[in-house]
């Protein structure tokens, strides 16, 4: 099974990640993004960023990979998602504004 | 990876919040077999020394007084696999696995066609931003 397999489902895994939101709910970190502004780096194909969008304020997700970007574009969509948007770039130059967001998260990327 | 760590500071509010959450090198994959534990899978050099670096990265955003760690650990997760063939297909394309570890397969194979559940840890490490 590869990454493609889970496009068009809000939080199913590739081949080597947790299902759904456990890393989430392990993590017990609601008060870091319940209602938050959400910088997720190295989102892939948006995997964890379309789960917090639903609690979150917003979720920018960002990833090198056009590819992954795009699948992630196109869940949201189809999830009818508003506060979530998903942006190409290295984790070096993330293209934002300073001091604007409340969580960074690194999940497998860094 | 410690430009990466500057960048993610740089967007932060102030006492805003890191988390930095990624595959644990310090407790290698396990194999069950149902309830029994048959092995373990180890990692590749390159896996363990990107995950080093990582730790250094962060430890130095610590030192320098950028971050203040607020706590970490670790939690385990299961991937399940259909069978010894499907794990060994597994193994060989993973970037991240290197390998079976000693009498593993063998033991693995004595009975290749029933279920295998491999648990992995998850390390992971909650920053806040000074």
């Amino acid at each position: 099974m590869s990454t493609r397999t889970c496009v068009g489902r809000i939080g199913c895994a590739s081949a080597t990640r947790p299902q759904d939101d456990l890393e989430l709910r392990r993590l017990r970190t609601d008060r870091s993004f319940k209602d938050k502004d959400v910088v997720d780096i190295g989102t892939g194909n948006g995997r964890l960023s379309l789960l917090l969008a639903p609690i979150a304020r917003s979720v920018v997700g960002i990833d090198p990979d056009p590819e992954a970007i795009r699948d992630a574009r196109r869940i949201a969509r189809s999830s009818g998602l508003r506060n979530v948007r998903f942006a190409v770039g290295p984790a070096q130059d993330l293209g934002l504004p300073s001091g604007t967001y409340d969580t960074a998260l690194f999940s497998w990327s860094l | 990876m410690v430009d990466a760590l500057h960048e993610a500071r740089r967007v932060l509010r102030p006492r805003g919040t890191l988390i930095d959450l990624r595959p644990d090198s310090a407790h290698p994959p396990r194999v069950f077999r149902g309830r029994t534990e048959v092995g373990g899978l180890y990692e590749r050099a390159s896996a363990i020394g990107d995950n080093r670096a990582s730790d250094r990265a962060v430890a130095k955003l610590v030192r320098e007084g950028s971050l203040r760690r607020l706590r970490g650990g670790h939690f385990w997760y299961e991937m399940r696999y259909p069978d010894l063939d499907a794990l060994v297909r597994f193994v060989r394309e993973s970037r991240r696995i290197g390998g079976f570890g000693p009498g593993t397969r063998i033991a693995l194979a004595r009975d290749p066609a029933r279920p295998i559940v491999v648990r992995r840890a998850l390390a992971y490490g909650i920053y806040e931003r000074r």
